[in-house]
């Protein structure tokens, strides 16, 4: 969040040494999403372990959030990441 | 009974309190529109109906049920979970608007009526929290009726599981799964029992352990302090007490355990179980006062006889040098307050019953003689004498519980959810279980 008020709007967040993640955790991201989406920026997971993609698969998130197997792989991808679904609500 | 207001009504102030409730830690701001309506079509939607008893009603099924639903739910913001609850005219409860249809439990028709109500609602699966005594009927067996006549997706959790059933109780659980869609239990040796005693197809059964908080370790001693506890050896017993906690003999451990320090102390907390209470009054727990008062531990024994909520159950657990569950059933299949204690990461001594010698196994905690004070002495002693073996066990206990945390267990749940509703849509798939991971 400090980032973004920054103003840096595109960014990989490492998941390398994160074990598990609750619903206050995808509050976080959903919640950085939707501010950098403002600044036509997007947010790529990297690292994720079996647990998280299981979590955003489940919830619906993974339809919206880039998983990349590390950060080299997200930060190669984060340019494609189509912002067209957050954008069509506005 | 009035439904609840359709979230498609949006913006319902319910959702948004909730939901940005959920989400605050990331900045959500409860009037972006946008973002709502975004989300939602986004989102998994999931409607779960829960048949169980429910808080107020004071008893461990209910508070699993609340922490189950509860956590589910943050997970599927825009659902609309509900709670058929079991009530008996003895309570009498006054439930939050989560309960949308009450069963009385003594009456065969109202479970007629339920299975009407939940297949007219929205429903799209239907967890039955399954425990003989919470139903009417021989043995609970009056649920066969909801069961019988349901028509949505069901999946049923067992909170008891017998090493010797009756002919009567083994026949109504088979029944309830050979309706149901899974059959999940919290404890390998629960599949185990299913499959040779109850004889349940292994593929039907799906192991979800007994959710815990989501609690962060913390010093024991600033916990102590801000209750008012003495900075000494602390061993505690929580849960509805009635005569099967065998607190009893914990208390008989005491004398030898003060011996060795002289500043121990043991917790006995919560109320009288209100069942017990209604049928013995405080007779148990007198028994036990008067058990202190002849041993002369005044000092050492101290009861806190309340319901006590969450956050205190959770203060006292972090005080605790070593938590002790003296129970004396050994067919017990799950313990709510010992999955509590690990989450909390505590060192734990406890007798054998079946749920305690699955989840203490690999050094997580030890177990002592059923009914034997010398022993839980022994054992305690051992803990408070050597640090780096408590914290060693702490540890080890802390790390299952952050496996069993109810943000994990919520998504086991929701995992088997979806995987069987999708089967249903494939029907020349098996519409069982059959394929899915267990869990640990």
């Amino acid at each position: 969040m400090r980032l973004i008020e920054e103003g840096q709007f595109k960014m990989v967040v490492n998941m390398a040494s994160v074990k598990y993640i609750d619903s206050a955790g995808l509050g976080i991201i959903v919640g950085g999403l939707r501010r950098v989406a403002e600044h036509e920026g997007g947010i790529a997971l990297a690292g994720a372990n079996e647990q998280i993609k299981r979590v955003l698969n489940i919830t619906g998130l993974a339809r919206i959030i880039d998983l990349f197997e590390d950060e080299d792989e997200a930060i190669r991808n984060l340019k494609k990441i189509d912002r067209t679904e957050t954008r069509e609500d506005k | 009974m009035t439904k609840r207001k359709d979230t498609k009504g949006f913006p319902d102030p319910d959702l948004i309190a909730w939901t940005s409730d959920t989400l605050r830690e990331g900045g959500w701001r409860p009037d972006d529109l946008r973002m709502f309506k975004f989300l939602r079509r986004v989102l998994n939607n999931i409607d779960i109906a829960y048949i169980a008893t429910y808080p107020p009603t004071e008893c461990g099924i209910a508070t699993f049920t609340r922490d189950l639903a509860t956590a589910i739910s943050k997970y599927t913001p825009f659902s609309d979970p509900f709670v058929v609850a079991i009530s008996s005219i003895e309570t009498m409860e006054q439930y939050p608007k989560i309960v949308k249809f009450q069963i009385q439990k003594h009456e065969h028709e109202s479970y007629v009526e339920a299975a009407k109500f939940l297949n007219e609602s929205s429903a799209k699966i239907v967890n039955i929290q399954h425990e003989y005594g919470i139903f009417g009927g021989p043995d609970g067996e009056y649920i066969l009726a909801l069961v019988d006549k349901l028509e949505i997706p069901l999946v049923v959790t067992l909170h008891t599981v017998l090493f010797n059933p009756s002919p009567g109780q083994k026949r109504i659980v088979q029944e309830i799964a050979e309706k149901a869609m899974a059959i999940v239990v919290m404890v390998r040796t629960g599949r185990d029992i299913l499959i040779n005693t109850y004889e349940i197809p292994p593929e039907k059964i799906v192991i979800i352990p007994h959710g815990v908080p989501n609690v962060h370790r913390v010093s024991a001693a600033a916990v102590k302090k801000s209750l008012g506890i003495p900075d000494s050896p602390v061993m505690s017993t929580f849960g509805l007490i009635n005569r099967g906690k065998g607190i009893e003999y914990a208390i008989q451990a005491m004398p030898k355990i003060v011996e060795k320090f002289p500043k121990a102390m043991y917790l006995v907390l919560g109320e009288t179980h209100p069942g017990v209470r209604h049928y013995e009054g405080e007779s148990y727990r007198n028994e036990l006062l008067q058990l202190v008062s002849d041993l002369g531990l005044e000092r050492h024994v101290r009861f806190n006889n309340r319901y006590l909520s969450l956050e205190e159950l959770i203060n006292y657990l972090c005080a605790t040098d070593v938590y002790v569950t003296p129970y004396l059933n050994r067919d017990q299949i799950v313990s709510g307050t010992l999955a509590y204690a690990l989450g909390c990461g505590k060192a734990i001594v406890s007798t054998p019953y079946l749920y305690a010698e699955e989840v203490l196994s690999d050094g997580r905690g030890i177990l002592v003689e059923s009914k034997n004070p010398d022993s839980i002495a022994e054992a305690v002693i051992h803990i408070l004498s050597n640090p780096e073996l408590k914290e060693e066990m702490e540890a080890k206990a802390y790390r299952y519980g952050r496996r069993a945390a109810w943000f994990n267990v919520a998504i086991d749940y929701l995992d088997l959810f979806h995987t069987l509703l999708q089967q249903t849509k494939a029907p020349q798939r098996s519409t069982t279980a059959t394929g899915r991971r267990s869990g640990s």
